[in-house]
């Protein structure tokens, strides 16, 4: 193995390594070392240093004396081009001069003896080293908490150096502080690489990532920042890269089921909250107020519908984030096709403020832009605990409608003017019509009152009675035609998506 | 080397400015003597007699300032400093001196055989026991001869007189240091008058002509290189004073340093009270006893250790030193850089 000089100063290992003179930056390959005295002899010089060397005085020498001088000119002699000497020692203009005149390197250190026996065991590419790297990172990952942040502050006070965590494009994740622009352009590489790897920096540093495996779809990268490429520490570091990608990967699995159960447990309260609101047991909603969820007060629900496969659960907090960075204080909670979100006010909102909070969901739902799309519906403000599913239902089908008109940015607010209103100013378009035609055709077509009697079924909620009597026939007449509209338009009419659209289309051709 | 046989009032500049040369950037300045010599040598001169030509019975007193210069130029002699420390070696010892010479041929103290003899009516001996400015009484040529200097009498400004007697030569260096360093700061010492064959075997000859001819030669006015020429110097190099290290008052080490920068080498000259060595990127290449002297390129006037400063530009000049000194290999060791903490052997311009 070798080392630059440059690439030793930057070594962690080596504490209170400075340059004490000479500029250039050689290359070192092995180590002498001699007590002052013995440095005297020329022999003893020639026997410890040479070319590629680093010659290591042990004890305290002046380097002010000329006896110094003379030991660097043998030095020089041999080839060697680096020597190390105790810290007592200060800059000095002599020094200097004649360390450059001689094309030596001299660095300052505050143990000798241990500075030649750790860097004899850096550059013999010693197993040694790479033990006590592991076992360094392996206590690292024990000792530290459990969050991969606590993780990656105690890596690095241990090695001193900045662990990354990135996601799997190469965008760092924590501490994009450290690197820059051009940096970060750099860590973008990593995009589609699979196993460890190096990104040359053009910093004339590098990174050196390890994927970290923790179940989720996509793997996170976990990252070393090098400021200068060294390959001896290079070895080092990415080994306790392998150790520490599984301490983070660990750390980020945990994580991950106790959000899966969080959510699926948010879920089934959502859930029931919604099927029993109007008449909600105790039981319920004490759950619902140790979630910390606000039940009393008017509730505005927000529907936010993924687009495309997306990990509900690792994003909710992007969702939450996004709504609260907007001041919308949210309870958001994962649902099949996305989110269901509602936020709390004390008192009845007003129109305008009911509009305020619609701009800034919508703004929210920018904020995910970049990342996700999202289809995002806002119900009407309802009061009390059942209002909760009241608006969330406004909502849903807001979110789905919102889905196909670009031209409000996938965005729809039930307003004043209702959900209703909405569909119908829908049904009218151009596209719908010919639609609501086809759909109905086969009624049309076939013999028999069909097209009416569904129209009036549909408009009386589903009722044989109430059609009966509507249309003054028998009631058994009613559900006869009933089984055969549903033979002829092969639906099933106990399905309330294909009610509403039969509905719908109804209205379209028949208002 | 022609010799000098008396010393005359139009001689003192020249043996001043040569002095410089053999002060190797201490040693005092001489030209404060000059002024204080020449009207007493105005109407006269002082014989200068050569080694060889001493009679037998001669007897020799090295005499010689001890102590700063500074000290002496703050306070200066009161003239009597000399004749008040022969009369004192001279009671003590009931041997009255036939002759005079310098304890130290460099710096100041190349005036005070001169002074001396101008006091005691007696000729100076064309000879000292260094050859050049040394800082220590065991440096001395009586001292590398296995000689002891005792006794020795002190005479400050003041009217103070001692005598030391019954110690060694570091005795009386320890003695004479803490007594002047404790008093006046500076003093006239008498050493025990020796013998002709003494002054012969013992003492480095011709400190005094060599010194006068140095001054002739350099006392023209002319560029540093002709100055440095007609010296006899070798230019170990020139360049810029990058760095000048001292030691710090009261540091065991007393040595200083002058980083410089000759041709993008570096050369580090090593001073106690004079320049001692050059080394070049490391390798000694000059060392004491031969004379290391820093030359101010731009004025042409020799620097002194005290005075040499950071941005100056000088030129490293080095002097064969006494040859005395390199004829038998102890004697290397009183006056070497080892004499001097430096565990180097000596690098002399001969011995190349």
């Amino acid at each position: 193995m070798s080392a630059s000089v440059s690439a030793l100063l930057n070594n962690p290992v080596f504490v209170g390594l400075y340059r004490l003179a000479g500029e250039g930056d050689p290359v070192v390959t092995t180590v002498g070392a001699l007590t002052g005295e013995s440095a005297q002899s020329a022999e003893a010089v020639s026997g410890a240093a040479g070319s590629g060397s680093v010659l290591v005085i042990l004890d305290r020498i002046d380097v002010g004396e000329w006896r110094f001088d003379a030991l660097l000119r043998r030095t020089a002699a041999t080839g060697c081009q680096v020597v190390a000497v105790h810290s007592g020692a200060t800059e000095d203009v002599s020094l200097s001069l004649l360390a450059d005149r001689l094309g030596l390197v001299v660095l300052g250190v505050s143990d000798p003896w241990q500075f030649s026996v750790d860097l004899r065991d850096l550059l013999s590419n010693s197993r040694a080293v790479m033990a006590d790297a592991v076992l360094r990172a392996t206590h690292a990952g024990q000792r530290a908490g459990g969050s991969v942040e606590n993780l990656l502050s105690v890596l690095l006070n241990t090695f001193q150096r900045s662990f990354i965590l990135l996601d799997s494009s190469g965008r760092p994740l924590t501490g994009a502080e450290l690197l820059s622009e051009a940096d970060r352009a750099g860590a973008g590489t990593l995009s589609g690489r699979g196993a460890p790897t190096t990104v040359e920096l053009d910093s004339g540093g590098a990174l050196i990532a390890c994927p970290v495996t923790s179940g989720a779809a996509r793997e996170p990268w976990l990252a070393v920042l090098l400021p200068v490429r060294q390959s001896v520490e290079e070895a080092s570091l990415s080994v306790v890269l392998d150790v520490a990608s599984l301490a983070v990967g660990h750390r980020l699995a945990v994580a991950r089921m106790v959000d899966e159960r969080e959510a699926r447990r948010r879920s089934a309260l959502l859930g029931e909250l919604i099927d029993t609101s109007a008449d909600a047991t105790p039981g319920l909603l004490r759950r619902a107020l140790d979630a910390g969820w606000v039940l009393d007060g008017w509730h505005i629900g927000i529907k936010v519908l993924a687009v495309g496969e997306v990990d509900l659960v690792a994003r909710r907090s992007e969702v939450a984030d996004a709504l609260a960075a907007e001041g919308i204080d949210a309870t958001v909670v994962e649902q099949a096709d996305g989110w269901a979100a509602w936020t709390t006010l004390p008192g009845e909102p007003r129109p305008e403020a009911i509009t305020r909070i619609a701009e800034s969901i919508r703004a929210g739902q920018a904020r995910l832009g970049p990342t996700m799309e999202t289809w995002v519906g806002v119900g009407r403000a309802h009061d009390g605990p059942a209002g909760i599913g009241a608006s969330l239902s406004e909502a849903g089908d807001a979110a789905r409608l919102a889905g196909s008109r670009s031209q409000t940015g996938r965005f729809l607010h039930v307003d004043r003017l209702g959900l209703a209103q909405l569909l119908l100013a829908w049904t009218r378009t151009d596209t719908f019509q010919p639609a609501a035609a086809a759909l109905l055709a086969p009624l049309r077509d076939a013999s028999g009152e069909l097209l009416e009697t569904l129209s009036t079924y549909l408009d009386e909620e589903s009722s044989l009675a109430h059609t009966a009597t509507r249309m003054s026939l028998h009631r058994n007449t009613v559900s006869s035609r009933i089984d055969r509209i549903q033979r002829l338009l092969s639906v099933d009419l106990a399905d309330p998506e294909t009610r509403l659209a039969l509905h719908l289309a109804c209205r379209t051709i028949a208002p | 080397m022609s010799s000098l046989h008396a010393v005359r009032e139009a001689d003192l500049d020249a043996i001043a400015a040569g002095a410089v040369v053999l002060g190797c950037g201490g040693g005092g300045d001489p030209r404060l003597f000059v002024e204080m010599l020449r009207p007493l040598i105005a109407s006269t001169s002082v014989e200068v007699v050569a080694p060889e030509k001493l009679p037998d019975g001669a007897l020799v007193m090295p005499v010689g300032i001890v102590g700063s210069a500074l000290a002496l130029e703050e306070q200066l002699p009161s003239g009597r400093e000399f004749s008040d420390t022969a009369a004192a070696l001279t009671r003590w010892t009931g041997k009255r001196p036939t002759a005079v010479m310098t304890f130290e041929g460099g710096g100041l103290n190349a005036l005070s055989g001169i002074a001396a003899a101008l006091a005691l009516g007696v000729p100076v001996v064309d000879a000292d026991l260094l050859g050049r400015a040394m800082p220590r009484l065991d440096h001395f040529s009586l001292a590398a001869a296995g000689l002891e200097l005792c006794p020795v009498t002190l005479a400050q400004p003041g009217g103070l007189i001692t005598v030391i007697d019954g110690v060694d030569v570091l005795g009386a260096e320890v003695a004479v240091r803490s007594l002047i360093g404790r008093t006046s700061g500076w003093g006239a010492l008498a050493i025990a008058s020796i013998d002709a064959r003494t002054v012969r075997e013992a003492c480095i000859p011709g400190t005094l002509s060599r010194a006068h001819e140095l001054g002739q030669h350099i006392g023209a006015p002319g560029s540093w290189q002709e100055i440095a020429g007609s010296a006899g110097a070798r230019v170990l190099g020139t360049g810029r004073v990058r760095a000048v290290r001292r030691s710090r008052p009261g540091a065991d080490d007393r040595r200083g340093n002058v980083i410089l920068e000759h041709d993008s080498a570096v050369m580090r000259v090593e001073f106690e009270s004079e320049f001692l060595t050059v080394a070049l990127d490391g390798e000694m290449i000059a060392t004491c006893p031969d004379i290391v002297t820093l030359l101010d390129v731009r004025t042409g006037a020799f620097v002194s250790c005290e005075s040499v400063h950071q941005g100056q530009d000088v030129a490293v000049l080095v002097l064969p030193g006494p040859p005395w000194w390199a004829d038998e290999v102890g004697r290397l060791k009183i006056v070497g850089p080892r004499a001097f903490g430096i565990d180097h052997d000596a690098v002399l311009m001969e011995a190349r």
